[in-house]
C-alpha cells in the first residue's frame, strides 16, 4: 500500500479540526462543564450573602422562630396581614401569618416578590423548627435529650477482598459505569455518523471520481476513518486539558471563598476515584472506543459510500443504530445487575459489547466480570472490526461509483460477495 | 508506437455486459477519439483504463507494460461529472490533487504556483472553490488533470460546461499538449471537435468496436463516390451518361454520382468534355454522418440478432 491514504488522512484531518462546528463543540463542552461547577457554587454564594427579612404576624403568641444565615424575622405587633402598611411591606421578602390554633389551624407564607423562591421553603423549614420547640416545651421533653437518642447509629460498609476490608467504592462505580457507557454511545454515533457524512460528501459534489482515480477506494476509506477517528481524539484530549484545568481552577476558587461543604465533597470524590483503578479503566474505555468507533464508523462509512441522497440514509442507518439503543435501554438494569445472564452476553456480542462491556468493568474485576470473559468480548471485538472493514470496504469499493440506484440489502450483500 | 494496446478487454455488470472483446491501440503522440452513444461503455473503458474499476477478462498494456496501480501517476482525468471540494481553497486543492499523483510537496507547490501564474489566476490562490464562478471552477478541474504532466491526457467530454471562449483555450491547450507528446484520449459527442483534432478515432456501441482507424481512412471508407463540380460558365448543360448520374444544382453547380466503379480520373476526363471547371471536388461524408449511420445500422443488427 503506498502512503497516498495517508495524504487522504492529512486533508480530511486537517479539514474536520479547521471547521468552526469543530471548534465550537471542542470550546463549548468543556464551557458548558465549567458553568456545571460554577454556577452552582456561585447562585449559592449569592443567596448566602443576601439576607431575607421576613415579618411575622404571630396569633398564638408562643412560636419562637429563631433567625438562620440568611433568613430574618421580625415580629410585628399587627394581629391582621391587613394591618401591615403597603410601604412596609417593600423591605420584605415575606409575611408569615402564624394561626392562634397552631394545631389546628394553618399557617399562611405571603410571599412577596418572587426574586427568592426558596424563601418559602427556608420558612416552612424553620416554622417546623419552632412548631417542635413549641411541643417539646408543650409535653415537657427536653430536646437535647431526644437528639442524643436520634443520633444515626454507627455503621459502616465494607469490601471484603483476599487483601481485607476496604471501603466500599460502589457509589463511584456506578457513576463511573453509567457515565462511560452514556459518554460511548454518544461518541460511536456522533463520529461514525461524521464518517457517513464525510464520504456522503464527496460522493455528492463528485469529487469521488477524480479521487479514486489516484486512490485506491480502500485507502480513501481508511484514510477518511482514521482521520475522524483522530478529530475525537484531538477533541478528547483538548476535553480533557480543560477539564483537568476547571478541576484545579474550582479548587482554588472554592477554598478562596471558603465553601468548606463542596471543597470536601470535591474531595471525597478524589478520594473514591482513587479507588478504581482508574488507569485500567481509562485503558478499557479507550479500547472499546476505538473498536467501536471503527466497528460501527466502517459501516456508517460504507452506508455512506452506497447513497447519493441523505434521506436514504435512514432506511440503513436505523437497523445499524439498534444494537446501540438497545445497549442502553439495558444499561440501568445491568448497572444493577452487572454479573446477570443478560449482561453477559450483551458484554460478549460485538454489536453491543462496546457499551456493556465497560459497564462491567466499572465494577471491577473478579467479583462481578471474570477475566476470560473481558478478554473473550475484546478478542471477538478485534475480529468483529477486522470483518466490518474488511465487509464495508468491499461495499465502499463498488458503492462510491454508483449514482442514481435505490440501494437495497440485496445489492450489498451481492457487493460484499463479490471478489 | 503503442502507448495504450488494449486486448480483448470484457466486463460485465450484473445483467448486462458493458464491455465486449474490446480490442484496439492508441498511438504514441496521437489524439485519439472515443466515440459512441450514451450507455455504449465509454466511461466504463475510461474507469479501467485509471484503474477505477476492475475488468473480466483481456490485457491493457501501458506504454508496453501491463497496466498497473503505479500508471495512474502518468495519466491525467479530466472526468465528465466534475466536481472539487467547495471549501477548499484553490491552491490547497491543487496542490493536494498533485500529491495525490505522486508529486511532492514541494513539487506540488512549485508547479501550482507556475500554473496558477501561466493562466492569470493567482490572484485565486486563497479563494474557496465555492467562492468563484462555474467557467473559473472548470479551469481550476483542468489545471489539476495536468499539473502532474501525465502521458497520457483522459477527457470525458471535455467541453461540456465550458463557454465558447473557455472551449477554444481547451482546444489550443490540448493541442499544445500534444505538441509537447502527449498521447491524449477523447470522449465526447462533439463530431466537430473531433473532426478538429482527432488523428483517429474508436467507435463503440452496446460496448462493441464497430468502428476503428485514421479520420481520412473512415472517411474514405464511407465515401459514397459523389463529386460536386462548378463550371466556369454557369450556362454549360451537363449531361449524365452510364457511368455517371449527374444532379443540377443552381450557378453552374453539379452533383455527380459513380455508379459503376470509374475511377476518378475518368470522371475529370468525361467532366473536360463540356467545358472549363473552377471547382472539381470529392465529397466525404462527415463524421456526423458516418456516426449516425453506423450506429443505426449496428443496432439494427443488434435487434436482428436477438
Amino acid at each position: 500500500m503506498s502512503k497516498k491514504w495517508f495524504l487522504v488522512f492529512k486533508r480530511e484531518y486537517s479539514f474536520r479540526v479547521r471547521k468552526k462546528s469543530f471548534i465550537i463543540m471542542t470550546l463549548l463542552m468543556p464551557l458548558i462543564f465549567a458553568i456545571f461547577i460554577f454556577l452552582p457554587v456561585y447562585v449559592m454564594d449569592s443567596s448566602m450573602s443576601k439576607k431575607s427579612k421576613v415579618i411575622v404576624i404571630d396569633n398564638s403568641g408562643e412560636i419562637n422562630l429563631s433567625n438562620s444565615d440568611n433568613v430574618e424575622f421580625e415580629y410585628s405587633q399587627s394581629q391582621s396581614i391587613k394591618d401591615i402598611p403597603q410601604e412596609a411591606k417593600e423591605k420584605y421578602s415575606a409575611i408569615l401569618f402564624i394561626p392562634k390554633d397552631v394545631e389546628s389551624e394553618q399557617a399562611v407564607i405571603y410571599l412577596l416578590s418572587d426574586k427568592n423562591i426558596n424563601i418559602a421553603q427556608k420558612i416552612k423549614f424553620l416554622y417546623q423548627i419552632a412548631i417542635e420547640d413549641y411541643r417539646y416545651k408543650k409535653f415537657g421533653i427536653n430536646r437535647q435529650l431526644v437528639e442524643k437518642i436520634k443520633t444515626e447509629a454507627k455503621v459502616q460498609v465494607l469490601k471484603w477482598t483476599e487483601q481485607g476490608a476496604t471501603v466500599s467504592s460502589v457509589p463511584i462505580k456506578f457513576a463511573l459505569a453509567a457515565f462511560g457507557a452514556l459518554l460511548l454511545y454518544f461518541f460511536i454515533f456522533m463520529y461514525g455518523g461524521l464518517a457517513m457524512r464525510s464520504v456522503m460528501e464527496e460522493k455528492v459534489n463528485r469529487v469521488v471520481e477524480l479521487i479514486v482515480s489516484s486512490v485506491r477506494p480502500i485507502e480513501l476509506m481508511f484514510g477518511k476513518l482514521l482521520a475522524i477517528l483522530f478529530v475525537a481524539i484531538t477533541q478528547f484530549f483538548i476535553w480533557f486539558v480543560f477539564i483537568i484545568l476547571i478541576f484545579f481552577a474550582s479548587k482554588f476558587v472554592l477554598q478562596v471563598q471558603d465553601s468548606n461543604v463542596i471543597m470536601l465533597k470535591l474531595e471525597s470524590i478524589l478520594d473514591m476515584i482513587k479507588q478504581v483503578n482508574i488507569w485500567f479503566w481509562l485503558f478499557t474505555f479507550v479500547f472499546f472506543f476505538l473498536s467501536g468507533y471503527l466497528f460501527f464508523g466502517s459501516w456508517f462509512a460504507a452506508i455512506g459510500s452506497a447513497i447519493d441522497v441523505e434521506t436514504d440514509a435512514q432506511q440503513f442507518v436505523l437497523p445499524l443504530s439498534l444494537p446501540l439503543i438497545f445497549a442502553i435501554i439495558f444499561m440501568q438494569p445491568i448497572l444493577y445487575n452487572p454479573d446477570a445472564q443478560l449482561a453477559f452476553w450483551m458484554s460478549i456480542i460485538p454489536f453491543t459489547s462496546p457499551i456493556i462491556m465497560p459497564i462491567r468493568i466499572s465494577f471491577g474485576i473478579g467479583d462481578a466480570l471474570m477475566w476470560w470473559e473481558l478478554i473473550l468480548s475484546m478478542v471477538l471485538m478485534i475480529l468483529a472490526v477486522w470483518a466490518s472493514l474488511w465487509a464495508s470496504a468491499k461495499i465502499f469499493r463498488i458503492g462510491i461509483l454508483l449514482y442514481g440506484k435505490k440501494l437495497t440489502y440485496k445489492d450489498l450483500w451481492k457487493w460484499i460477495r463479490q471478489t | 508506437m503503442a502507448f495504450i494496446e488494449v486486448k480483448n478487454v470484457s466486463k460485465s455488470y450484473e445483467g448486462h455486459q458493458a464491455l465486449k472483446d474490446l480490442s484496439f491501440t492508441i498511438e504514441k503522440g496521437s489524439i485519439y477519439g472515443l466515440l459512441g452513444p450514451n450507455g455504449s461503455g465509454k466511461t466504463t473503458f475510461i474507469r479501467i483504463l485509471n484503474r477505477i474499476i476492475t475488468f473480466d477478462s483481456g490485457e491493457i498494456f501501458f506504454n508496453g507494460s501491463l497496466l498497473k496501480q503505479e500508471h495512474v501517476e502518468k495519466i491525467g482525468y479530466l472526468p465528465e461529472e466534475r466536481g472539487l471540494y467547495k471549501k477548499m481553497k484553490v491552491a490547497e486543492q491543487v496542490i493536494y490533487f498533485a500529491q495525490l499523483k505522486g508529486l511532492t510537496y514541494t513539487e506540488a507547490l512549485h508547479r501550482t504556483k507556475k500554473l496558477l501564474k501561466k493562466f492569470d489566476m493567482l490572484s485565486w490562490w486563497n479563494k474557496k472553490l465555492e467562492e468563484l464562478s462555474k467557467g473559473m471552477q472548470q479551469k481550476v478541474q483542468f489545471l489539476i488533470t495536468i499539473i502532474h504532466d501525465p502521458d497520457l491526457l483522459i477527457f470525458d467530454e471535455p467541453f461540456s460546461g465550458f463557454d465558447p471562449l473557455n472551449q477554444e483555450m481547451l482546444k489550443h491547450e490540448i493541442l499544445e499538449l500534444n505538441r509537447q507528446g502527449k498521447t491524449i484520449l477523447f470522449s465526447t459527442h462533439m463530431m466537430a471537435a473531433v473532426e478538429e483534432v482527432c488523428d483517429s478515432i474508436l467507435l463503440i456501441n452496446n460496448g462493441e468496436k464497430i468502428l476503428e482507424g485514421k479520420i481520412n481512412d473512415i472517411k474514405q471508407k464511407f465515401k459514397q463516390n459523389k463529386f460536386k463540380i462548378i463550371f466556369k460558365n454557369k450556362e454549360t448543360k451537363f449531361l449524365s451518361s452510364n457511368s455517371f448520374i449527374v444532379e443540377k444544382k443552381a450557378n453552374g453547380e453539379y452533383l455527380v454520382q459513380i455508379v459503376d466503379g470509374s475511377s476518378s480520373h475518368q470522371l475529370l476526363n468525361y467532366v473536360l468534355k463540356f467545358g472549363d471547371i473552377v471547382l472539381f471536388q470529392e465529397l466525404l461524408p462527415s463524421l456526423n454522418e458516418v456516426f449516425i449511420n453506423v450506429v443505426k445500422n449496428s443496432n439494427t443488427k443488434v435487434l436482428k440478432n436477438e
